[in-house]
């Protein structure tokens, strides 16, 4: 059956009606898409399956996307060997001046290790099960303490080495370490507006966290030396990308090795852990890569049906201007992250939203940033937001409503993020355009 | 019959492991291997330029292997609001209709990655660069994977179907298998 025969609108119906109806039914999302990217191919396109493993050999024979099992291999070593424990107890000595003590150190400390691991979900776990139970024994509210280790995982999906920008450089095209270089100022500046919001709360409600523990200045000096370890390896692995030494994934190769040194030097090495990071590694790899080269199919299939390009051309045409259109893409995703995670959001969308980017002007390295800002509201709204589920996992006496009602003081910050980046882009085209 | 099932069975789950450790070890290799290049480059000032091919078709290795031990350990991601509101009778026939439906789609994939090898068989393909790998040994690691992914979802309704009686609402975990 050819486009002849039915009509663009029709086929691209029936496309997207199979998948929709597989998704929503809980089909696995890699194969609700596959599913409907096969009926296109076959019914409508008149080609085979064999795509699916082209497209496979295609994009994951890739150099730059091995930078993904690398990293989580890197995170998940330093998760069992420690140096969260130092990470957090330095950023508290140096920083318990502030309101809310505790609960900032564990923002900062996930803002570094999120740096480090690239996993949101990793950084989740290792502090929902080393920080949280701490902040709780000290006599920290769980509204404050679980709202601070929930929303810190959020930064490692922004701040570099981001996984969830590896597979939008991939899957774009995109210059990985200009990327990175564009995640970096939003990633600090969503530290920052996440810490001011703690310093509020504490200061507004000082119930929901013990008095201020004042430490000496030989403890606050102890407390760099504590963070020495993660900050080594975080400058070296980013200082080798963004000083242009290494690619992202010899980057990463050295980061692994070091968190594997790092590991010997605590006496915390040994074969299970290996194992066990090597595994985390491996099932990452297993899920984010088939959503990359199957939503390749199916952005190929819509654009030899010409749905894309149909798509396209009926946003361009709307009357809402540049930013409206941005407005309901924005829009669109957030709704989406009610009910699908965040990358498979980003995958999914990009073989229509990129040609309609393309359209409008917009930079794809300035969207990416924004989209995983966005994205970021969706790792902590129920009912699939990612990071509620890994929480929950190691913390299960507290629900996944009281987990995401402790989220929810922090959604103004990531708001105002976005509002900024929108309204003043080169907060992160800046950086990438100065070091490249 | 019955205990050629269970033999089956047992026997795809444990390649399903093994496949998975596998990968795990390749992710390691990858990493000493990275890491040897970058050593031999900046202090011998001489690399061979061999890493970025053979991880890349590591790499897939490891995905091929992936995917069905990420099934088997917690599965692949899913929507769950939808379904996990309906009566459990309704769930379980709804599982049954998406393993069956997941099935195909890997079925084909697994038809069309035989293609592929068919392809690099006649054409005889190999690599650009100076290793001149020829491509259907990494190529070769697509067909196992969606072989094994196929087998290991075959499994599952199997036990999906055997279970009938047993079935619970717990099984609907958005993230498990």
């Amino acid at each position: 059956m050819g486009e002849a025969g039915m009509g663009l609108g029709l086929q691209a119906i029936i496309i997207i009606g199979i998948m929709l109806f597989l998704l929503a039914i809980g089909t696995e999302i890699f194969a609700a898409i596959g599913a409907g990217a096969l009926v296109g191919l076959i019914l409508f396109l008149n080609q085979g399956s064999e795509h699916f493993a082209l497209s496979m050999w295609n994009w994951v024979n890739s150099f730059t996307l091995t930078a993904v099992p690398l990293f989580i291999f890197m995170g998940a070593m330093l998760a069992h060997s420690g140096v969260i424990r130092l990470l957090f107890r330095g950023a508290d000595r140096i920083i318990s001046f502030l309101p809310g003590g505790m609960a900032a150190s564990s923002l900062l400390a996930s803002g570094v290790f999120g740096a480090i691991s690239g996993s949101s979900i990793a950084s989740v776990a290792a502090f929902g099960t080393s920080v949280l139970p701490e902040m709780e024994r000290l006599g920290y509210k769980p509204r404050l303490a679980i709202g601070s280790v929930v929303m810190g995982g959020t930064l490692s999906v922004l701040i570099p080495p981001s996984v969830i920008l590896i597979g939008y450089g991939a899957y774009m095209g995109l210059s990985i370490p200009r990327l990175f270089a564009a995640g970096l100022i939003p990633g600090i500046i969503l530290m920052l507006l996440y810490l001011i919001t703690v310093i509020i709360m504490a200061t507004v409600r000082p119930d929901l966290c013990p008095p201020k523990v004042k430490y000496s200045f030989k403890e606050k000096l102890a407390g760099f030396l504590d963070i020495t370890p993660a900050l080594f390896i975080l400058t070296v692995t980013l200082g080798s990308i963004f000083g242009g030494i290494m690619t992202p994934t010899e980057a990463a190769a050295l980061g692994g090795f070091l968190s594997i040194i790092l590991s010997l030097v605590f006496r915390k090495l040994n074969l299970t852990i290996v194992k066990e990071s090597a595994l985390t590694a491996v099932k990452t790899a297993a899920m984010l890569m088939p959503l990359i080269f199957i939503v390749k199919i199916m952005g190929y299939v819509f654009n030899y049906l010409g749905t894309t390009d149909a798509l396209a051309a009926f946003m361009a045409s709307l009357p809402l201007g540049k930013y409206g259109i941005l407005s309901v893409i924005f829009f669109i995703y957030i709704l989406l992250g009610f009910i699908m995670e965040g990358i498979s959001i980003m995958l999914l969308s990009l073989a229509f939203v990129a040609p309609i980017l393309t359209m409008l002007g917009f930079n794809f390295i300035w969207f990416g940033v924004i989209m995983v800002v966005v994205n970021e509201l969706g790792l902590v709204t129920p009912p699939f937001g990612l990071n509620l589920f890994s929480l929950h996992a190691v913390v299960p006496k507290y629900s996944i409503f009281t987990i995401a009602s402790a989220a929810v003081p922090f959604y103004p910050a990531v708001l105002i993020l976005l509002t900024l980046c929108v309204v003043f882009p080169d907060i992160v085209l800046w950086l990438p355009f100065q070091l490249y | 019959m019955r205990k050629l099932l269970s033999f089956l069975d047992n026997l795809i789950d444990r390649i399903v492991f093994i496949g998975g450790h596998v990968g795990a070890i390749l992710i390691v290799i990858i990493l000493f291997l990275t890491m040897f290049e970058i050593t031999l480059r900046y202090v011998f000032n001489n690399a061979p330029m061999i890493a970025d091919e053979i991880t890349a078709y590591m790499l897939v290795a490891v995905v091929a292997m992936g995917l069905a031990y990420r099934w088997r350990e917690g599965g692949h991601v899913r929507v769950e609001a939808l379904v996990s509101r309906l009566p459990a009778k309704a769930q379980y026939w709804l599982r049954f209709f998406t393993l069956t439906a997941s099935l195909v789609f890997t079925v084909m994939a697994t038809i069309g990655s035989f293609t592929l090898i068919g392809r690099t068989i006649q054409y005889n393909l190999i690599s650009n660069s100076w290793l001149r790998v020829p491509l259907i040994w990494p190529q070769l690691f697509i067909p196992f994977g969606f072989v094994l992914l196929s087998a290991y979802i075959l499994c599952v309704i199997g036990r999906h179907l055997a279970e009938r009686s047993e079935f619970q609402a717990a099984d609907w975990k958005g993230l498990d298998g």
